[in-house]
């Protein structure tokens, strides 16, 4: 049974906290400080499919079925100026109440002296194919780091040696929707955020040739829920693109959903 | 002759963002989109084109000869006639990184587009603290927004303001939130609040603004509406009504017309149909 979360007063809808605001001084006038990425040494001209997607798409490229090869991480490194924070520990993030098993941020021993925080995701191929599939958590990376990340890695990507798919969740839309540079079919007022919202923001804003899919979700992000109606759809989709349309490939992808329990309604055969 | 930005910010029921929809849409065919600005320190956000009921297509995209499919966080928009810039922000600064905003973005938007008049607006509720702890409601009035001029003058002048004005000892602000500056803004004697305390947004907006360097900039307005979130495209309306006293030479709008992202926003958005026991509804 999962209850859902209350407070005695509720939080304005536009305060949309970060977990990285951790010591941030409200009342400083100074600039922040950003991230800084590092991409791995890789010749990305090699490659000509790309997959920007998000955490919960990870079924969808079963690692032995597909030979999926680790090549390097994308390092994103935030270094926080605790010169301005507040010696008392005003602003903490303790999750320890309501997610046992989360990292305590700033609560109990106070671990200041790394002052970075390094949010690392890895980039993976099969084939022609690369795969960035960025781990999101909506508690403990701040919305700055997607931002700079896709930034940084479509200044190494374009439309002409690569054939760009984007793929990602949305908890605005009621169906799978296509999307690509010529046409959306998007909404209003549907829209995406998180990682793939800053990755189309950089694909609009450099008008980079893209095409890819928002499916439904539920949930916050990094925690997004599917349906299991959304599956078969999106097995059938990326199955195509990736060549791998076979028996054996929808049948892996559908053993990693549920092991992954992407997906609500999945069953877990005669056991609880 | 006066150019003005008009600034949205994010705050209590999004009154500011519903007002500028209300604005960009209502006086769509006199609006043209200029572009896109740099949206890295908002939360991330990509939407379709936003258009009128009635409309085909999206009038307020097409005048400017972009190939444009999306809307972002952070766009642009230019009214010739009445030499209006507006912005329409859809997201949030993500939190610490106001300063770098307004300094990035916003100051170089004003030098670039020569602004003599910067408007920004704002929405506060009973449950903004930093706001209702520092305001002063010893006047009684009927109206439900402040408004406040500053005017832009020599830099002696702002530096000595800024001076007697800010109190910026770390260890007295932990003490007390009285961090209001009274001198900034000149507050009209019907207004809500009567003072800009330094924890606010607009606060940030104008001490960047009266510290860089944007030679033509002349004056910045502040225009606050008290609300109760909730619906609040009523609210919207009314501060849409309000705008030509704070704006100079802007003829109120007659017919309202809002954009068809309004619609189902308000408690009658369609129940998403992928969960049988969904968690989260």
């Amino acid at each position: 049974m999962l209850f859902k979360q209350w407070n005695e007063i509720a939080e304005p809808r536009h305060h949309l906290d970060s977990p990285l605001a951790v010591g941030i001084d409200d009342e400083s006038l100074q600039k922040g400080s950003l991230p800084l990425v590092e991409l791995p040494n890789i010749n990305w001209n090699k490659f000509h499919k790309i997959f920007l997607t998000t955490g919960i798409m990870d079924p969808l490229f079963p690692k032995e079925l597909l030979g999926v090869m680790k090549l390097g991480d994308i390092r994103t490194t935030l270094t926080i100026d605790r010169n301005q924070q507040h010696e008392n520990g005003e602003y903490s993030w303790n999750f320890e109440e309501n997610f046992p098993n989360e990292v305590n941020l700033n609560g109990g021993q106070d671990n200041d002296d790394g002052q970075s925080l390094t949010f690392v995701t890895t980039v993976e191929a099969f084939g022609d194919c690369l795969l960035v599939g960025v781990k999101e958590n909506f508690l403990k990376v701040s919305p700055i780091i997607y931002n700079r990340i896709a930034q940084v890695l479509l200044s190494v990507f374009d439309g002409t040696h690569h054939e760009l798919k984007v793929l990602g969740t949305s908890d605005r839309i009621t169906e799978l929707k296509s999307i690509s540079h010529l046409r959306s079919d998007l909404q209003p007022p549907e829209f995406v955020t998180g990682f793939i919202g800053s990755i189309l923001t950089q694909l609009t804003v450099k008008n980079i040739p893209f095409e890819g899919f928002i499916a439904p979700s539920e949930g916050a992000i990094g925690f997004e829920k599917m349906s299991m109606n959304t599956m078969p759809e999106l097995i059938d989709i990326c199955g195509q693109w990736i060549n791998g349309n076979s028996e054996k490939y929808r049948s892996e992808c559908y053993r990693h959903w549920r092991l992954d329990s992407g997906a609500v309604g999945s069953l877990s055969g005669l056991y609880v | 002759m006066t150019r003005t930005l008009l600034i949205p910010l994010v705050s209590t029921g999004n009154v500011p963002q519903l007002t500028t929809d209300l604005v960009l849409h209502s006086l769509s065919k006199e609006f043209q989109f200029v572009k896109c600005l740099d949206s890295t320190y908002l939360h991330p956000f990509v939407g379709p084109l936003d258009y009128v009921f009635e409309q085909q297509e999206p009038v307020l995209f097409n005048k400017s000869n972009v190939n444009k499919n999306y809307s972002t966080a952070l766009e642009l928009f230019y009214n010739e006639s009445r030499s209006l810039y507006v912005i329409q922000q859809r997201t949030p600064v993500i939190q610490g990184y106001l300063n770098n905003f307004v300094k990035e973005i916003i100051c170089p938007l004003v030098q670039e587009f020569k602004i003599t008049d910067v408007v920004i607006l704002d929405s506060f509720g009973a449950l903004d603290e930093d706001i209702v702890a520092n305001t002063s409601r010893t006047s009684k009035t009927n109206s439900f927004y402040s408004d406040a001029i500053c005017q832009v003058r020599s830099v002696g002048e702002v530096v000595r303001e800024m001076e007697s004005g800010l109190h910026l000892n770390p260890a007295s602000e932990q003490q007390s939130n009285n961090n209001v500056i009274s001198t900034l803004f000149q507050f009209t004697n019907d207004s809500v609040q009567q003072e800009v305390s330094t924890r606010q947004q607009a606060f940030k907006f104008a001490y960047h603004l009266l510290n860089s360097p944007v030679s033509e900039l002349q004056r910045i307005k502040y225009c606050s509406a008290f609300v109760h979130e909730g619906d609040n495209s009523y609210d919207a309306h009314l501060l849409c009504d309000h705008l030509p006293n704070v704006i100079e030479g802007f003829a109120k709008i007659n017919v309202h017309t809002p954009p068809i992202s309004w619609k189902g926003v308000y408690g009658t958005r369609p129940i998403p149909t992928s969960f049988d026991e969904g968690i989260y509804i």
